[in-house]
């Protein structure tokens, strides 16, 4: 079975099935990596079409000697990153607006769509991560969900291995506590 | 976490159309843009000619060359090999190709029931909407029916093509929004010709561009609406 990069390097070529390999493969990975950073399906789906969109248009820029998943989770993190400098110029406004109609501060919250997750343990886990630390998050859901090696997850996130690796142990001992549910007889 | 079936489907199909059509030679791709723009335009402006006879001069050819040269343009910028992606509030370059094309279309579409300009009614039989003019000139005169003229020729237009990239402009900035009314504008610059050419409109033309503003500004509170929900 070809190598993501190998499959990558015949995409650059014109290869349209070494691409539609690639992305079934990494489609998913993408995806959940976008929809758990987010919590909103529809600004995940927005984020994904346009993930895809610089993949393809920087393809020929991908250095064959690089993994390919940390590129893909490099250029979805750098969307994302984007995505929330402009949404925060806007609720900038959106507060500055309701500040002056004494109305209360309200947080860019996540779409209702969010709350929508099919499994009960997802949807509490989910919870979780969300209350997590930016740090903390990031290293969960990329090494922990999305299985991205802790060299590779601080390649994405342009941090040392080692903070990496420190955010996952502070972030797995927080969800760890956040996820058991306390003995009721203890005071 | 598995993505949407549709989203990935779409984002795939995109991806590996664009990837085919890279393979397609430019020369090839030139050809079949202007082989189709030149067969829109002969069908639409033979269609004008028959309801226009008698008024067919040299402005309505510079409005056909025009009409050509936008059809021409959008259809190359849309036929370029790129991912055709429709994304929320993103007015790519493919988007505005589409604003264009479907905005030139409609507009040549309503000259053809345009009561101001159909003019072969009693050489072929051929006058719609001639009662609704005449309604509106009682109602308000030379001024009141270009302004309503206007409204309806540009809003029924742009609606058409708003909904079309409907996707696309929801959520919209606004600055965005000014670009798609811009490129409705460059659409709408021959008819604006054509009225300024011939003496009896001239005069109800700046009433004819409020009223098109006025369609314009209601299309962009609708969009809006659309947008939040």
């Amino acid at each position: 079975m070809a190598s993501d990069e190998e499959l990558m390097r015949a995409y650059v070529d014109g290869d349209s099935d070494a691409f539609r390999e690639l992305f079934m493969r990494s489609k998913g990975k993408v995806y959940g990596f976008l929809f758990r950073r987010l919590g909103s399906q529809s600004t995940a789906e927005d984020l994904f079409q346009i993930t895809w969109l610089k993949v393809h248009q920087n393809r020929a820029s991908f250095d064959s000697s690089q993994k390919f998943m940390t590129w893909l989770f490099t250029i979805a993190q750098n969307s994302m990153i984007d995505h929330w400098k402009k949404a925060s110029t806007r609720y900038e406004r959106v507060d500055e607006d309701l500040s002056k109609d004494g109305a209360g501060h309200k947080m860019p919250e996540v779409d209702a769509e969010a709350r929508l997750l099919s499994l009960e343990s997802e949807k509490l886990l989910q919870s979780a991560i969300d209350k997590l630390p930016v740090a903390m998050r990031e290293a969960i859901i990329l090494c922990d969900l999305e299985e991205l090696p802790s060299k590779e997850a601080a390649k994405v996130l342009k941090k040392t291995d080692n903070s990496v690796r420190q955010s996952l142990f502070k972030g797995r001992k927080l969800l760890r506590e956040m996820l058991t549910i306390p003995n009721q007889g203890k005071e | 976490m598995e993505a949407p079936i549709k989203l990935s489907s779409e984002v795939l199909s995109a991806i590996t159309v664009a990837l085919k059509e890279e393979k397609i030679p430019v020369r090839q791709r030139i050809a079949k843009v202007l082989f189709v723009s030149s067969v829109i335009m002969a069908a639409l402006s033979a269609a004008i000619h028959l309801t226009l006879i008698r008024q067919l001069g040299m402005g309505w050819i510079c409005a056909f060359v025009a009409w050509w040269l936008i059809l021409s343009v959008a259809f190359g910028v849309y036929w370029r090999p790129v991912p055709r992606l429709t994304i929320r509030g993103a007015l790519d370059p493919w988007v505005s190709a589409k604003i264009l094309i479907s905005m030139t279309i409609a507009t040549i579409l309503e000259i053809l029931i345009c009561p101001s300009f159909v003019l072969a009614h009693e050489a072929i039989g051929w006058a719609p909407l001639s009662s609704v003019s005449h309604a509106f000139m009682s109602w308000g005169g030379m001024e009141g029916c270009m302004f309503l003229c206007g409204l309806i020729f540009v809003g029924v237009g742009s609606g058409f093509t708003f909904f079309l990239v409907r996707k696309a402009l929801a959520g919209s900035s606004s600055s965005n929004f000014l670009r798609a009314v811009g490129m409705v504008y460059l659409t709408q610059l021959p008819i604006i010709g054509i009225q300024i050419l011939d003496a009896q409109l001239r005069s109800g033309t700046p009433y004819w561009i409020a009223g098109s503003l006025t369609a314009l500004v209601c299309a962009r509170l609708l969009a809006s609406v659309v947008g939040r929900s």
